[in-house]
């Protein structure tokens, strides 16, 4: 073992690993109100929303997170690299009754490289001019290069 | 929104929750992306999935102390993998409460989950803070 802490090749602190805009519409969250399970009303009615306080129908906390996650599938290997997600909710993802919907733009940097090879990443998530999560981190297994991936048939 | 102070250290009966292909289909698409290819192997689920049990194994929390679902938004959520789901998993949660305190009359709770396989490895553990808005909000009195 040695005290040096092992290079990622080709990955360097401060990198942006990924980038991406997303559109988040109603449509997005009954589907997602569906995959989930996660049927609170405040995610579908603005009626109800309205009636616990809210300026309007919002995006599930979840559904920002997942986006967010599935933007780092598209730098790791698998989801079996994912090894750590988390974030704090800061701030609601109101989504409009149009066609649009509102616009999620997601990024996730290094922070920290790992002595055994993995990638700590800060991750933000903005709408609407403002950041959505705080706290938001991951903790990644580099992609393993030469590799052959497993989902390739040779 | 008034909890017994009793709350901290309850832990809820495990729920089983058998993972299916369609589930795993649904919960991709429904994030914007391509339907899995076919194929005779497992699917990997994305990251967060591990939100359906954990969703499931609130249900008897929720149930227990009497919360309206309109009146509960997600403040933080984290988890911590072994691996990823998998399509053909029987995963078992486990939920229970850590930590419990008043915030200008709402509740925050904090939940964790242990979740297992079919063979008793861990998969996931999940953290979750729930913030539980009193009955008397409104937007009038929200500055």
């Amino acid at each position: 073992m040695s005290d040096d802490p092992r290079p990622v090749p080709g990955v360097d602190i401060g990198d942006v690993l990924v980038e991406r805009t997303v559109p988040v519409t109603r449509e997005r969250l009954v589907r997602y109100a569906g995959a989930s399970g996660d049927f609170n009303p405040i995610h579908y009615s603005d009626h109800v929303a309205s009636t616990v306080g809210l300026p309007g129908v919002i995006a599930h906390g979840m559904l920002t997170m997942a986006l967010v996650g599935d933007a780092l599938l598209s730098w790791v290997d698998s989801a079996d690299d994912v090894l750590e997600l988390g974030a704090r909710f800061s701030k609601p993802v109101l989504v409009p009754d149009d066609d649009a919907g509102v616009e999620l733009t997601v990024t996730a940097r290094v922070r920290e490289l790992g002595d055994d090879g993995t990638v700590g990443v800060d991750l933000t998530a903005s709408s609407a001019g403002q950041r959505v999560l705080t706290g938001a981190r991951a903790r990644l297994r580099a992609p393993r290069g030469e590799r052959v991936r497993d989902d390739v048939v040779e | 929104m008034t909890l017994p102070a009793s709350l901290v250290g309850r832990t809820y009966p495990t729920h089983v929750y058998p993972v299916s292909r369609a589930k795993v289909v649904e919960f991709v698409v429904a994030l914007g992306g391509p339907a899995p290819v076919e194929s005779a192997e497992p699917l990997v689920a994305p990251p967060t999935f591990a939100m359906i049990p954990v969703m499931r194994g609130f249900e008897s929390l929720v149930a227990d102390l009497g919360i309206e679902l309109a009146r509960v938004v997600h403040t933080d959520r984290s988890f911590e993998h072994s691996r990823a789901i998998r399509s053909d998993d029987v995963l078992h949660t486990t939920a229970s409460i850590d930590s419990h305190r008043d915030l200008r009359g709402s509740a925050l709770l904090g939940l964790s989950c242990a979740i297992h396989d079919d063979i008793g490895e861990l998969v996931t553990r999940a953290h979750s803070g729930l913030l539980i808005r009193p009955v008397e909000h409104s937007m009038e009195n929200d500055e």
